[in-house]
């Protein structure tokens, strides 16, 4: 509960909020270890290149983590990639998709989908797991 | 001195600008309260709001399981959707209505935002959780103000309540919009303010300026540049301000100081003024009032404190220090000394200009007794002669401002017509340009330091004017000039050197009462002789005349009364006397000269008694210029 609040105060830009909590989504999957990421957001391609225990890719290919802001085709391509959305109803267009981070009335929300993050074997830190629902509803 | 008023109008700036500064300060608070009281207003209303669509969702659902109930209606969730949709306006951005599951995790069941809008069930994670979860334990309303969420302002939740249990919480975000507005609204206000207080300051700011600037130049003003005290401007500032009884007036003036500014120069008088003027300001008292009152001469006001007058102890201090003192300059060495006239009887003074007049009349025997000492009223009162205040002004006013000229009357020798010199008489041009006759005023300053001025002035006059030709003069003193030492080295100084002009010149002396010690009076009469300059003895035969006396200092001319002559022509006994008066001065050898020749039977008269010269209006008129020849029928 307090892990979204906490990011309140260290920043008043909505975009600084956003990086911020998506560095600490992607720190708190526990079982990947070298973070390649692909991000069709520009900005996250350009604040993730600072942060050195992220790599950021050119291709969906190079990547274990996907992050999107819309649906693409080229994911049928590869249907095991990790896959993190920047929108609610994302979550429901792409299925394999195990989680996504959106703003909700002006506030930041995350969703995990429980059923996905098993099916591809993902595990989350302790501070996440409040944030994990059994569906999209 | 700062007057009251001046304080005031400081006082009064400073309140202006403190009260606009609030007034500035004022206009945020203001704002800030106007906001607050909209809002106070909105929250009221959307409480009222609120408090109705609770209503109906409890009285359409009648149950406490929410969720399942409106799962499986959804055309009541629908409606009641709709209702919550009419609450939305330009400031009302969301209003849905949340969940608490049993994770602890809020859950929208009904939302009415047309933006944004979430689907049934979905989960929610609100900032500031802590408040939302107070209501299920106050169930009172909570209003959360959002700094942390864009574009939102406050959100105000309001629980829904069945059988005294909240089952969720309606909630209404509203937008900054309110806050813009009500800026917008008061943001002309402001402006208006703000440019006052900017006008306000400015004309405050210009007004210390001007109020600088009014003490700069009132200091300059009531100061003497030279010696940095107050100067006669000051005077009259003050005079209807203090109490005259309050203070004893003494008037000190340097002794000899024209003998430093003649031989050292102007500026080493300059200097020897700032010393003996800092001499002064440092022995006297804080309420004490010192005044340059025009050249080496100065006014001392002596504050009486408790009644207590120490004036004379004051002054008694500041003689001493200025005789001790040694004043260095161009490697030379002046010691100065000081004469003060005191006035400790002010009480009796009409007004200051009185009470200074006295003070003056007894600098003036101060100096005649040999300088360097205090002579005070009392001591002295019978010697001072009662004298007209416009007078002494009159004159110090003429001698300040150079308005002292002389005009000249031929005196003509009988036989031959020929003009033998000429008499130096004395007049005041008025500021508006009249002539003053000496009888409007030499009357009045008699006895007091202004009349060995004048006399010094009618000196000076003369003796620039006839250094330039080679023609006679005749220059009337009185015995008490001669008395005095700075007009005795005056004419020692200017014609010792000049044996011409000293030879031309003829000084009149009135022979009267006042030649107390004759010895004295021959002593003065010598320095002249040897100078080479004549004597002439003025206005002989009126009041009693002393015969031995003019014998003894061997004058050279006898002047007889105007008096007499004036009635030579019609009374015989006057005839007579004037005879005598001629046969005497023949006898002795003494020339005569008769004046008040003002007709042609005084002039007859006179000629049947073989007079020497003669001087009046029949034969010429004083004139401002010399005139060269006379024309007699």
């Amino acid at each position: 509960m307090m892990f979204l609040s906490s990011f309140l105060f260290s920043s008043c830009y909505n975009m600084n909020l956003k990086i911020q909590i998506l560095e600490h989504v992607c720190s708190g999957i526990k079982n990947i270890d070298n973070m390649y990421i692909y991000s069709d957001d520009k900005d996250i391609q350009t604040a993730f290149k600072n942060i050195d225990k992220f790599y950021i890719v050119d291709t969906v290919k190079e990547a274990q983590i996907v992050i999107l802001n819309k649906n693409t085709p080229i994911l049928k391509k590869f249907p095991n990639k990790h896959i993190f959305v920047l929108n609610y109803d994302l979550l429901e267009e792409i299925p394999s998709s195990f989680g996504a981070f959106f703003w909700k009335k002006g506030r930041p929300n995350i969703v995990f989908i429980k059923s996905r993050l098993n099916k591809q074997s993902l595990k989350l830190s302790k501070e996440l797991n409040h944030y994990v629902e059994e569906k999209v509803w | 001195m700062v007057k009251k008023s001046d304080y005031f109008i400081i006082l009064l700036l400073l309140s202006f600008g403190i009260f606009f500064m609030y007034l500035y300060f004022y206009i945020d608070n203001t704002q800030e309260d106007i906001k607050n009281r909209i809002i106070n207003n909105k929250i009221k209303h959307m409480s009222n709001v609120l408090n109705h669509i609770s209503t109906d969702i409890i009285k359409t659902t009648k149950t406490d399981d929410l969720v399942v109930f409106l799962k499986n209606n959804k055309e009541v969730r629908e409606s009641l959707e709709r209702q919550l949709t009419q609450i939305l306006s330009k400031n009302t951005k969301y209003t849905y209505f949340l969940f608490l599951d049993n994770q602890n995790k809020f859950r929208f069941l009904l939302d009415g935002s047309i933006n944004d809008k979430a689907r049934f069930y979905q989960k929610f994670d609100p900032l500031k959780k802590d408040l939302y979860f107070k209501i299920y334990k106050t169930k009172h309303q909570e209003v959360i103000l959002q700094k942390d969420v864009e574009n939102l302002l406050i959100t105000l939740l309001y629980p829904v309540q069945y059988n005294n249990k909240v089952l969720g919480i309606l909630s209404i975000d509203m937008t900054t919009g309110i806050q813009n507005d009500i800026t917008n609204l008061i943001e002309p206000l402001k402006n208006f303010f703000v440019v006052l207080v900017i006008f306000i300051s400015l004309l405050i700011f210009l007004g210390v300026i001007q109020l600088f600037k009014y003490f700069k130049t009132k200091r300059q003003l009531f100061h003497d540049s030279l010696t940095k005290i107050y100067n006669r401007h000051y005077l009259q500032e003050i005079t209807s301000t203090i109490k005259l009884t309050n203070y004893s007036v003494a008037m000190l003036d340097l002794d000899r100081f024209k003998i430093i500014n003649d031989t050292y120069g102007h500026k080493t008088g300059d200097i020897v003024l700032q010393e003996c003027a800092k001499i002064f300001q440092d022995n006297i008292r804080k309420d004490d009032i010192l005044i340059r009152y025009g050249g080496e001469e100065f006014l001392l006001l002596m504050y009486k404190k408790d009644n207590e007058d120490n004036s004379f102890e004051v002054c008694k201090e500041i003689l001493d220090k200025t005789s001790k003192h040694t004043i260095r300059y161009d490697d030379n060495e002046i010691n100065m000394t000081l004469s003060i006239g005191l006035n400790q009887d002010v009480a009796f003074d009409k007004d200051f200009t009185e009470a200074i007049k006295k003070a003056d009349s007894m600098l003036y025997i101060a100096k005649q007794k040999g300088r360097d000492q205090i002579i005070k009223y009392q001591d002295n009162m019978k010697n001072v002669a009662i004298t007209n205040k416009k007078g002494v002004n009159d004159v110090k006013s003429a001698l300040h401002e150079d308005r002292i000229v002389c005009h000249f009357q031929p005196i003509v020798n009988a036989k031959t017509k020929d003009i033998l010199k000429y008499e130096a008489l004395v007049r005041i041009i008025s500021p508006d340009g009249k002539i003053i006759y000496p009888g409007d005023f030499l009357p009045y300053i008699k006895h007091t330091n202004i009349h060995y001025k004048l006399t010094k002035k009618i000196l000076e006059i003369c003796f620039n004017m006839f250094s330039n030709n080679t023609k006679h003069i005749s220059i009337n003193v009185s015995f008490l000039d001669l008395l005095n030492r700075d007009i005795v080295e005056y004419i020692t100084q200017s014609l010792q050197n000049n044996k011409s002009l000293a030879s031309r010149i003829t000084f009149e002396i009135l022979e009267s009462d006042e030649i107390e010690d004759i010895e004295v009076f021959k002593q003065k009469i010598d320095i002249l002789h040897k100078l080479g300059s004549k004597i002439a003895i003025d206005d002989f035969g009126s009041g009693y005349s002393n015969f031995k006396a003019v014998l003894d200092v061997r004058a050279d001319f006898l002047k007889i009364d105007g008096t007499l002559i004036k009635d030579i022509d019609t009374d015989e006994k006057v005839f007579q006397v004037v005879k005598n008066i001629i046969f005497f001065a023949k006898d002795s050898g003494m020339r005569t000269i008769a004046e008040y020749v003002s007709s042609k039977d005084i002039y007859d008269r006179l000629m049947m008694l073989d007079i020497d010269y003669m001087q009046g209006f029949y034969l010429a008129k004083p004139t401002k210029d010399i005139i060269e020849k006379i024309e007699i029928d």
